[in-house]
């Protein structure tokens, strides 16, 4: 792995001798607001190159000839397409900042080719970029929610309508980095996992990963969401409030002398509608959470830089008002500091500190139930570091440190406490390289090394590889492939038999087991035989050891809480798109298999869905009228299954005066462990939007019918009276927004 | 395009609407296992053992099953220390309120003669059938326990806030790692209700805990390699108060005594004792229950334990303090 490193740094060096040729930069954004546009689409037609904007709006295009006149063309979803004519200027970066103004219109043909030539040899593989723009299309159900949107790609599954928790290929759901603005959320759920604690109001994009993420991500084993959240407006005060049947909110945001505010508050008025999402039975649920953010970018003071600062909360509390049932609370708390420079070279950098807090407690009063007190602590800083070769080759690297403190205190059967939380440091660094200089071809490799482990901190040495390859044979076809290495070291322990988790607590892994690692092996091939078409096919496997799994078998005090074990997901992926104004249709089938190893059993979790069917069709009527279906079909989940019951001998008491004879008591046998399937799940969403606009008055109202059909999807039986509990019913819903 | 989009949900609707709701048994197909069932006392020579097939019922309610799962026709055998002891079958009469209204069979000897070497112990039931149930553990090979009392007496000035209790053996191997001990504190007390005296028994804490829904007694745990338990002084005052809570008459009580009782047992049944019902909060859903075996070819627990006790003294103006008897 040494040398794989070694490898990495002499790449570098041997391009950064070569910056012979020029090079442009850009900041794309919107004209009313300024706001930053991400995935922008860039295109120079007289050499046949393209780019796109990252999460900043920001774009580098290296190695342009300086010999001649180019014509820069800058689009992007509902705006107007701009072009310049320009000469780059050798040797040096020539900056451009574009505002675009917005139309409504939807992308046009000619966009689309400035995005196929962006992404000629990126190596992209397993990654979804979503503009908000994409997910509002969506049938908004109740809520919009980040969350269930990704529940509609390919290789990720939801336990059933009752959780807005994702499962990606094969990965339970603790194995999800889930980033607002790089700094880690732990329990992003509101309403038992109903929702996102994420209003989707503040979000600008959202990138996930499915696997093969590359080095700059750690901690988890599956999958990267990054959510990157609105600077606000620059240019003028806006406000907008919206109403649906679950919440009330409220965004304000504005200029600021250099910059601009942001700010969001979301609050649950009501919890009759969360019971149908339980067989109607009561969650007294309340929450709200809300966002704030001021960035700062005076070239005056600040030149080419920009320096945010952002805290999120979100609130939980599920409280019965009665003494003889148990009480819930939990929330999530993050700061961020960010500050972001472009220097005079093509080098991006940025220097980052942030803290999370996630605090969750059961109370149990006089239930029964047991307590736990979960509470994770988190202070992250890291810096990194994009550089561009004229080659159009990109280095980057970081390292980043992060200081966790974890308690979880436990009650046992006897009512004893204890906390089996620890605290300690992660330490690492990573270096990337992307090999880009050739059209055809895309190399993406990099490593992250982490120094401690955080249990009781110390040395420990753990490396993650990390590797991405795009081979484009054709204008239409590129074969992409990537593997990598990745490392856990804090989880939840969540009991696999429950179907329903209020919170997961965190732990950090103790020192008794080794950090969960996992191995990606992905491959797979884009097919666009037209600008409006495209085919993705995706193949995985995936390793997963050492993962951290409840002791089913502790018995007593000294046994340990966890134990580990193995799993092995592999699958198979398709996705095709047509998005030709006014129709915009995907489909996707996931063949998945997934299994888990525990205590030398070998089954299927509860996740474990073979096939996946997800059809979306969005219409736009044009006048501001639009619809969209969204049809969903997983084949049967496993459960375990009763093979009858049995005389089981009790003992309360092992008095010399009791007498064992009489103590036997019914108790269920159990088949093997998730052998059984539960019927097939399929449901049908209906949506119709209306967009009307007054001057500076913008109004939008969504109807949204759930599962229209009113299928019967089951979610689970009662063992002790075999009542069958269904999933979501027909659900009719709506919500209004106001925006101004 | 409009006809497309209806196109598209009227042929998902047609086809969603082909199985509205699918049924599905939520029991497979019915497994028969054997379940023994034995728990050896080592300072007696009549042991018992049941075996039982496992069953079904229509429906989701066991208790609704008549059909009688305890067997009779099996050869038991005990096998330790060079010896054989053999089980006989029996049937003993049911309590009236039993849903099973035939005699209950079971097996029994009472020519089990424990031994202080550490010895194997291991049980195998032949069924009728041919199946043969086997399980293996360790006699508590304990030559003889002593435990020792310090601050006593239990009064109302004690030495130490706590009343601490050592015990140690004396084995013929060193080896006690599989002895787990549970320690209890046991005040014996006699309530006079209306001229009926009623004997009953009161456990001790070791202490209790300050929680959100008021104090919690705790309880000593189950555990191995322990060598003492100590009970607080407040813990023992708080239960002797709680033997006649809301009780104004306090002469009606009277104190027999005191005993600190230490069960040691294998650690099959440890882990068997200690597996108790799991709880939950009113929103998660558990859909397996816990459950733990040491029989090969089938369920069921072998274990066996034995108890040690000494009377602990009791001042009897402690007892008197709290109007008792």
């Amino acid at each position: 792995m040494k040398k794989f490193t070694i490898v990495l740094f002499l790449i570098a060096s041997t391009v950064i001798l070569g910056q012979n040729r020029g090079m442009l930069r850009g900041f794309v954004a919107d004209s009313t607001s300024g706001e930053a546009l991400p995935y922008a689409n860039i295109y120079i037609p007289e050499i046949k190159r393209g780019a796109s904007t990252d999460h900043r709006g920001f774009f580098l295009m290296a190695s342009l000839p300086h010999d001649k006149p180019l014509t820069v063309r800058v689009s992007y979803i509902g705006y107007e397409t701009k072009e310049y004519f320009m000469y780059i200027e050798p040797y040096i970066v020539t900056d451009i900042r574009v505002l675009l103004k917005s139309t409504g219109v939807q992308l046009q043909t000619i966009e689309k080719i400035g995005e196929k030539v962006a992404k000629e040899n990126a190596t992209d593989l397993s990654l979804q970029k979503l503009a908000i723009r994409d997910i509002e299309n969506l049938p908004k159900g109740v809520e919009l929610d980040i969350f269930r949107a990704l529940q509609k790609l390919p290789g990720v599954q939801t336990a059933g309508d009752v959780s807005a928790r994702f499962y990606v290929r094969g990965s339970s759901s603790n194995q999800n980095l889930v980033l607002l603005d790089n700094i880690p959320i732990y329990n992003p759920f509101h309403a038992l996992g109903i929702f996102s604690a994420i209003d989707p109001e503040m979000v600008s994009s959202v990138e996930f990963y499915k696997g093969g993420f590359p080095a700059e991500y750690s901690g988890r084993l599956s999958s990267v969401l990054k959510v990157v959240t609105r600077d606000g407006n620059r240019n003028n005060f806006s406000g907008k409030g919206s109403l649906s049947f679950l919440t009330a909110k409220g965004l304000v945001e504005g200029p600021i002398p250099g910059g601009s505010f942001i700010a969001s508050f979301r609050k649950n008025y009501s919890d009759k509608i969360l019971k149908k999402f339980r067989n109607n039975n009561s969650i007294p649920a309340d929450f709200y959470d809300l966002f704030a953010k001021v960035n700062y970018q005076d070239d005056e003071f600040m030149q080419d830089a920009k320096f945010t600062a952002s805290v999120f909360h979100s609130s939980d509390k599920v409280f019965n008002n009665n003494i003889k049932r148990e009480d819930f609370k939990w929330s999530n708390t993050t700061l961020n500091l960010n500050y972001f420079q472009i220097s005079d070279s093509p080098l991006f950098y940025q220097v980052e500190v942030g803290y999370s807090n996630f605090g969750g407690e059961r109370i149990p009063n006089e239930s029964g139930a047991k307590g736990v007190v979960n509470e994770v602590n988190d202070v992250v800083m890291r810096m990194d570091f994009s550089y561009v070769y004229d080659s159009k080759d990109e280095l980057s690297g970081g390292f980043k440190i992060s200081e966790v403190h974890n308690k979880l205190i436990l009650e046992n059967f006897r009512g004893q406490q204890k906390d089996i939380g620890s605290k300690g440091t992660n330490i690492s660094a990573y270096l990337r390289y992307k090999l880009l200089r050739w059209s055809f071809l895309g190399v993406d490799f990099g490593n992250r090394v982490n120094l401690t482990r955080l249990a009781g901190g110390g040395s420990s040495y753990f490396l993650e590889p990390r590797l991405g390859m795009t081979i484009r044979f054709i204008p239409e076809f590129a074969f992409k492939s990537s593997w990598g290495i990745f490392m856990q070291d804090l989880s939840t322990i969540s009991d696999e038999n429950e179907v329903v988790t209020i919170f997961e607590p965190w732990l950090i892994t103790p020192l008794y087991l080794q950090p969960s690692s996992s191995i990606h092996y992905i491959s797979g091939f884009e097919f666009t035989p037209t600008p409006e078409l495209s085919f993705n096919v995706e193949g995985y496997y995936k390793l997963l050891h050492n993962i951290s799994v409840l002791n089913e078998r502790k018995f007593f005090p000294y046994d340990n809480d966890l134990i580990s074990g193995k799993g092995e997901a592999y699958g198979l992926e398709f996705l095709s798109r047509y998005m030709n104004w006014p129709i915009n249709l995907s489909a996707s089938y996931s063949l998945a298999y997934t299994f888990k190893d525990v205590d030398g059993v070998r089954y299927a979790p509860r996740y474990d869905a073979r096939h996946t069917v997800n059809v979306s069709l969005e219409y736009d009527f044009g006048y501001g009228w639009s619809a969209s279906a969204v049809w969903t079909y997983t084949s049967g989940m496993p459960f375990t299954q009763m093979a009858g019951y049995y005389e089981r001998l009790t003992i309360d008491e092992l008095d010399p005066g009791q007498s064992y004879l009489t103590s036997y008591n019914p108790f269920i046998l159990l088949a093997e462990r998730n052998l059984g399937r539960l019927p097939d799940y399929h449901r049908l969403d209906l949506s119709l939007s209306k967009k009307i606009q007054i001057n500076n008055l913008k109004l939008y109202f969504d109807v949204s019918a759930l599962n229209v059909y009113n299928r019967k999807n089951l979610f689970y039986f009662r063992r002790d009276t075999g009542e069958r509990v269904d999933m979501l019913p027909f659900f009719p819903t709506a919500t209004v927004k106001v925006e101004l | 395009m409009k006809k497309t989009f209806l196109a598209f949900i009227l042929t998902v609707s047609a086809l969603a609407f082909l199985s509205c709701e699918d049924q599905v048994n939520p029991k497979a197909d019915f497994e028969e296992v054997y379940v023994l069932s034995c728990i050896i006392r080592t300072d007696t020579t009549y042991q018992i053992a049941t075996i039982s097939r496992s069953y079904d019922v229509n429906g989701f309610d066991p208790t609704t099953n008549s059909a009688d799962p305890f067997i009779k026709g099996a050869k038991i055998k005990l096998f330790y220390d060079n010896k054989v002891v053999e089980f006989r079958d029996t049937a003993i009469a049911r309590d009236a309120d039993s849903r099973y209204k035939a005699p209950m069979n079971i097996y029994y000897t009472n020519k089990f003669i424990s031994t202080s070497l550490p010895v194997a112990l291991r049980i195998e039931a032949t069924l009728p059938n041919g199946k043969v149930l086997s399980a293996s553990s360790e006699l508590i090979s304990i030559y003889s326990v002593y435990i020792n009392s310090l601050n006593v007496p239990i009064s109302s000035n004690p030495l130490s806030s706590k009343l601490n209790f050592t015990w140690g053996e004396w084995m013929l191997t060193p080896n006690s790692k599989g002895v787990y001990y549970a320690p209890e504190l046991v005040i014996f007390y006699t309530q006079d209700k209306g001229g009926v005296k009623i004997k009953k028994q009161k456990k001790v804490p070791v202490f209790y805990a300050n929680t959100t829904s008021g104090l919690l007694p705790i309880y000593p745990q189950i555990q191995a390699g322990i060598k003492s338990a100590a009970f607080e002084m407040d813990a023992i005052n708080r239960a002797m108060a709680e033997i006649s809570d809301g009780e104004p008459q306090k002469s009606n009580y009277k104190i027999d005594g005191v005993v600190f009782r230490l069960l040691l047992m294998d650690a099959g049944l440890a882990s068997y004792y200690s597996l108790q019902k799991t709880f939950l909060d009113e929103f998660s859903v558990r859909v397996n229950q816990p459950d733990v075996t040491n029989i090969n070819g089938g369920l069921g627990v072998f274990g066996n334990y034995t108890i040690k006790q000494i009377n602990v003294e009791i001042a009897r103006e402690y007892i008197n303090s709290f109007g008792y008897n």
